[in-house]
């Protein structure tokens, strides 16, 4: 186990801001990177490469070999996490908006993004986890994005995760790290799970098992896991996915659990008056099929986004 | 009815309140300028210039003000975030969305969507539409008319404005959601103008562009006549001439080559010779100069950054050459 800084910025108090990895292996094999934080609300990847980095130091610790590379990058955005916000604090930016970046670009968050895109294009698999944001909870998922679903595909399928969602065009963000990697050749999956600002430990340990499905499939690893994931994903796309708005303001409290089946009329929670006891508006499905997206903040406005489901 | 103030849009907040963004209309007719302001919740200036032009455009309408008549009709909706400017933040206060990028909206979508489709049904059967906004939070601008695509018909009308600096920009993805981009595409010419910085009120350069928008207003028509409004002095600024187009080769950025506090030496308005300091990194903590920033061209400083907190990379300046 290697603890380094790949890159480092100065800061106005002529301090340093420093991009931190860890990396394990021989360097005779494949490369595989993990890179999570990129928001700074976004804490599922900390624990998950914590997961991961005591995993492999045990690994390495008995002698039994790690051929290649794999790298953790736990906190890509740490100004943001140590702030407790989303995206770079001096101006607001959201970093995972800059790719790929350069030195020289306008703005320290391009030239940071620039620092960790020149890193991680030459591994071979990159995983970009997310905690979804302050307001919708996810089950585990891997977003793939059209353009570069023959590459991606195939490892999504290993990641132990509940869902694929295929992303068509038009949705597609082009100033991503995800993208940006993808375009540069290196296969990159987009894991989200969870929801901002907290962990969700059996999400986690679902993408553990995943991470390490994919790095024995890689080559990487023999036998780390007692047997192969089976689990199969279902698949998401622009034709199957239906979204639950509220008609009505208020507070929302949820009934059912993201990554369950529900039925066309099930209730998905209910949007509350807290002035008079009243029952708002009842969130109700319209659909059979997967809940793969459940509203967690409270706090509703007309036509916020209150689920997604797969419909089946 | 000559003067009408309306809601174009009332947003129904989650305890029992609703949240409603005005408009208010003066004239006859189908509506031939509209001036939006306030989609930031930290930019003051258009706000201040929209009370100038209500109270202006109320004195004409109701014959006090004899020098003027109104041959069509102004609609002015002022404060475009009210929840933004009510709680001191740029952006949508409940989930930090901007939208200035939401358009053109969806009516029954997230709140930041309804309000772009609501303001654009508001303003797509306008005839012009003029869009105030202060420097973003970081910088102070000279007052300027921006252009954020090759439409056709503008160049002439955005000259009306008097104003020092016409800057023809280059659309990008993010620009796309813009409410000028919006308009544009559907035929309604739109004039983004900036002046200022955010949370200040800056009396002189909104007084510049009042008058610049009664010109505008006099230029397309909608105006008619003269009077003591109209005269305005640039003091400090004569030497400036008016209408200065700036397309993409000719806008000189200044971007920090080092981390630290930036102590500016100049003024938005300076007409620079290449190589002129426009002012200095310095390093707080060790107490010396860190760098000299100097102009990169001959020309005229038409930004200028109020925040000195710099890292490398950040724009301090830009000159138009």
């Amino acid at each position: 186990m290697n603890v380094r800084e790949f890159y480092r910025m100065k800061t106005p108090l002529q301090e340093k801001l420093g991009l931190f990895e860890t990396t394990f292996g021989d360097g005779r094999g494949k490369r595989f990177a993990l890179v999570s934080g990129l928001h700074g609300d976004e804490l599922d990847g900390l624990y998950l490469s914590y997961r991961l980095a005591k995993f492999l130091r045990a690994w390495e610790d008995s002698g039994k070999p790690i051929r290649g590379q794999v790298s953790l990058i736990p906190v890509a955005n740490p100004l943001a996490t140590a702030a407790a916000e989303r995206f770079w604090p001096f101006g607001q930016i959201d970093v995972n908006r800059c790719f790929p970046g350069r030195a020289g670009d306008e703005g320290a968050p391009f030239v940071w993004a620039g620092a960790l895109f020149e890193h991680l294009k030459t591994f071979d698999l990159a995983m970009d986890v997310h905690s979804s944001n302050l307001f919708l909870r996810e089950c585990p998922q891997v977003r793939v994005v059209e353009k570069f679903r023959e590459a991606v595909e195939p490892y999504a399928g290993q990641a132990n995760v509940d869902v694929v969602w295929i992303h068509d065009a038009p949705t597609v963000i082009e100033t991503t790290l995800s993208y940006n990697l993808n375009a540069a050749g290196v296969p990159t999956l987009v894991v989200e799970m969870g929801v901002g600002y907290r962990i969700q430990t059996q999400f986690v340990d679902a993408v553990f098992r995943g991470v390490l499905n994919l790095l024995m499939n890689l080559n990487i690893l023999s036998d780390a896991l007692d047997e192969p994931v089976k689990k199969k994903a279902i698949y998401a796309t622009e034709r199957n996915v239906r979204y639950l708005n509220s008609d009505s303001g208020g507070f929302f409290v949820p009934e059912a659990q993201v990554g369950s089946t529900v039925r066309s009329g099930d209730r998905v929670g209910e949007i509350l008056n807290a002035l008079t006891g009243e029952v708002k508006e009842p969130v109700v499905s319209k659909w059979d099929g997967y809940l793969f997206t459940v509203r967690a903040h409270p706090i509703v406005y007309p036509g916020s986004l209150m689920a997604r489901i797969i419909e089946t | 009815m000559t003067t009408g103030v309306e809601s174009i849009l009332s947003i129904e907040l989650p305890f029992n309140e609703k949240l409603a963004f005005y408009s208010v209309s003066f004239g006859e007719g189908g509506v031939e300028v509209a001036v939006a302001s306030g989609f930031y919740g930290d930019e003051h200036n258009g706000m201040y210039v929209c009370h100038k032009l209500v109270q202006f455009l109320r004195e004409v309408a109701e014959g006090k003000n004899c020098g003027w008549k109104l041959k069509g009709r102004v609609r002015v909706l002022p404060a475009l975030n009210p929840l933004g400017t009510l709680t001191d933040r740029r952006y949508w206060p409940f989930d930090n969305r901007d939208i200035n990028v939401s358009f053109p909206g969806v009516p029954s979508g997230e709140t930041t969507e309804r309000i772009a489709a609501s303001v654009l049904t508001a303003l797509r059967s306008c005839r012009y539409c003029i869009d105030l906004h202060s420097g973003a939070r970081f910088f102070n601008e000279l007052p300027q008319v921006r252009l954020y695509e090759a439409v056709q018909a503008p160049m002439e009308q955005a000259a009306a404005f008097d104003l020092p600096i016409i800057w023809r920009r280059i659309t990008t993805p993010l620009l796309s959601g813009s409410l000028a981009h919006n308009l544009n595409e559907r035929g309604v010419p739109t004039f983004i103008v900036h002046f200022g910085s955010a949370n200040r009120i800056n009396k002189f350069f909104c007084q510049w562009v009042f008058v610049g928008i009664l010109k505008f207003l006099r230029t397309v028509g909608v105006l008619e006549g003269d009077g003591p409004e109209l005269e305005f002095t640039p003091v400090g600024l004569e030497h400036l001439k008016s209408g200065r187009t700036v397309t993409p080769d000719q806008e000189y950025r200044v971007l920090s080559k080092e981390s630290g506090l930036f102590v500016a030496d100049s003024r938005v308005g300076d007409v620079l010779e290449k190589d002129r300091p426009i002012g200095r990194i310095i390093d707080p903590v060790g107490g010396r100069e860190v760098s000299v920033v100097a102009s990169p061209r001959a020309g005229v400083l038409f930004t200028l950054r109020t925040n000195p907190v710099v890292y490398e990379g950040t724009l301090l300046a830009r000159v138009a050459g």
